[in-house]
């Protein structure tokens, strides 16, 4: 735990059973230890989901009286102790475990940190979690944090030519929790530590995740020079863009973006299905498209990407809410 | 008409057919079985119908008995002037006699116990769904909060619904 730059936030939220069910106000930094413990209370044989990022007080109070939050259309601040890489291949779990591999390796060469900093998982399903401390990048909670995030690690992602899910940074987005049961395959959300990750074949990783296993949380390292940097720019190319789009609107200049046009006609893979449908949105709105407009443009390509109607819905009118806010 | 030889796709699992009389066909995840259930209310909340935005509050039930725990049965408390009868039966039974300020809150979620009796409607085109046909309150379950909770307490919650 980082006390020092998490400590104004310190809640999130726990779903146990599918993400159809209520989200739970929590001490973020026991549910996660918990279930990295496999602490009974975390019953980590069932499905469950913590938060990929942590609040502060303005999230707390979406609570109710039973701990039940509304995150719907939150957009406080946030921040997260370990920034997350999700890279998931549909049917080919040997290409996603090649990607683990080169995304591990690159992260500890090019920050220079021992192998243990990391926190590597077999999701229990169709890919691979890696995590890297956030104190590695000297990152802050902010409003911005999740974006930041984002595109920090589709950076990293594009460097070394992988694809990583880039949904998974949604500000109130459901990570898998560490040890729980996947549903679906019966296989838990295990730690690999990084001999494991390169050295064992797909097959020997899933016999592994058959029982959840125990782990101490990797304490947290110290900041690196270069990670702070890449951070720093990151954040920076936040504010150019925004600051970019702002002086678009205001000048009038509006263009239908050829990813909006491929949205519709081809839709999207999985791994960049929200982000594309989200900015097809946003790019919609600067036209003044009215909102059910948008959702017929859109609607179809969605479903046909795989979103459920409700994903289909939220990244639509979050795409059109961005655009009509100017960030 | 499609090329590929079933020998081709089953490769290295040539017997597969082999107990095939034995297999025992999996159920379709169709709708509950006509009876009785014991069911928590999992979640109260006001809504509108999807086609004419009718007012009505919503009881999700999850049944936490039998062969079909964690399946769910949905209720539809209908606010029209017409149905204004019915609505005052079903929240009597919940306890809410002030529904103009107790609906303002949602129930405690898996926390109030019912026996749920459920039916399956057809409709013109064949498709079966189920239908609350009524439901009583049996019992008041202690939420408990989460262990995570801020605070840490594993104590149940206080407070409960109005009955």
């Amino acid at each position: 735990m980082s006390v020092e730059l998490g400590g104004v936030c310190p809640f999130g939220f726990r779903i146990l059973g599918s993400c159809h069910e209520a989200r739970r106000l929590v001490d973020a930094d026991a549910a996660f230890v918990a279930y990295c413990g496999c602490d009974e209370r975390a019953d980590v044989n069932c499905e469950a989901y913590l938060s990929a990022f942590r609040f502060g007080d303005e999230f707390k109070q979406r609570a109710d009286q039973w701990g039940r939050l509304d995150v719907k259309a939150f957009d406080g601040v946030c921040w997260s102790s370990w920034l997350w890489f999700d890279i998931d291949r549909e049917d080919d779990l040997d290409r996603a475990l090649t990607d683990a591999r080169k995304l591990s390796a690159f992260l500890i060469e090019r920050y220079r940190i021992d192998d243990d900093d990391l926190l590597m998982f077999y999701s229990g399903a169709k890919g691979f979690h890696v995590g890297a401390s956030a104190t590695l990048f000297d990152a802050g909670p902010s409003v911005e944090f999740h974006r930041t995030t984002k595109r920090l690690a589709e950076g990293i992602a594009e460097r070394i030519g992988i694809s990583i899910d880039r949904g998974v940074y949604d500000k109130v987005r459901a990570f898998r929790a560490p040890n729980s049961r996947h549903p679906k395959t019966g296989l838990h959300k295990r730690r690999l530590t990084f001999d494991e990750l390169m050295g064992l074949s797909v097959d020997a990783i899933k016999r592994l995740a058959e029982t959840p296993e125990a782990f101490d949380v990797p304490t947290m390292p110290p900041l690196k020079e270069q990670a702070a940097t890449d951070w720093r720019e990151a954040s920076e190319r936040i504010e150019r863009e925004a600051e970019a789009n702002t002086e678009r609107r205001a000048n009038g200049i509006v263009r239908l973006n050829r990813a909006t046009l491929d949205f519709i006609r081809d839709g999207a893979a999985s791994g960049d299905r929200h982000r594309l449908l989200f900015s097809a949105a946003a790019n919609l709105a600067e036209f003044g498209c009215p909102v059910e407009l948008a959702h017929e443009l859109l609607t179809e390509a969605g479903r046909d990407a795989g979103l459920s109607p409700s994903e289909v819905t939220r990244q639509i009118d979050c795409g059109l809410k961005h655009n009509t806010k100017g960030t | 008409m499609s090329t590929t030889k079933l020998t081709d796709i089953l490769a290295g699992n040539g017997g597969f057919f082999n107990n095939w009389d034995q297999v025992k066909a999996a159920g379709d995840f169709g709708p509950l079985p006509p009876g009785t259930y014991v069911c928590h209310i999992a979640k109260s909340e006001l809504s509108e119908s999807r086609v004419k935005q009718t007012p009505c509050y919503t009881l999700t039930f999850r049944v936490i008995e039998g062969d079909f725990a964690s399946r769910l049965l949905w209720h539809e408390i209908w606010l029209t002037e017409l149905a204004k009868p019915q609505a005052k039966r079903d929240f009597d039974k919940l306890g809410i006699t002030d529904p103009k300020n107790q609906l303002k809150q949602s129930l405690p979620p898996d926390c109030v116990r019912c026996r749920v009796k459920a039916v399956i409607h057809k409709d013109d085109n064949g498709n079966e769904h189920n239908k609350v046909k009524s439901f009583d309150v049996i019992g008041i379950d202690t939420p408990k909060a989460d262990p995570f909770s801020p605070g840490g307490s594993t104590e149940a919650l206080s407070g409960g619904p109005s009955s």
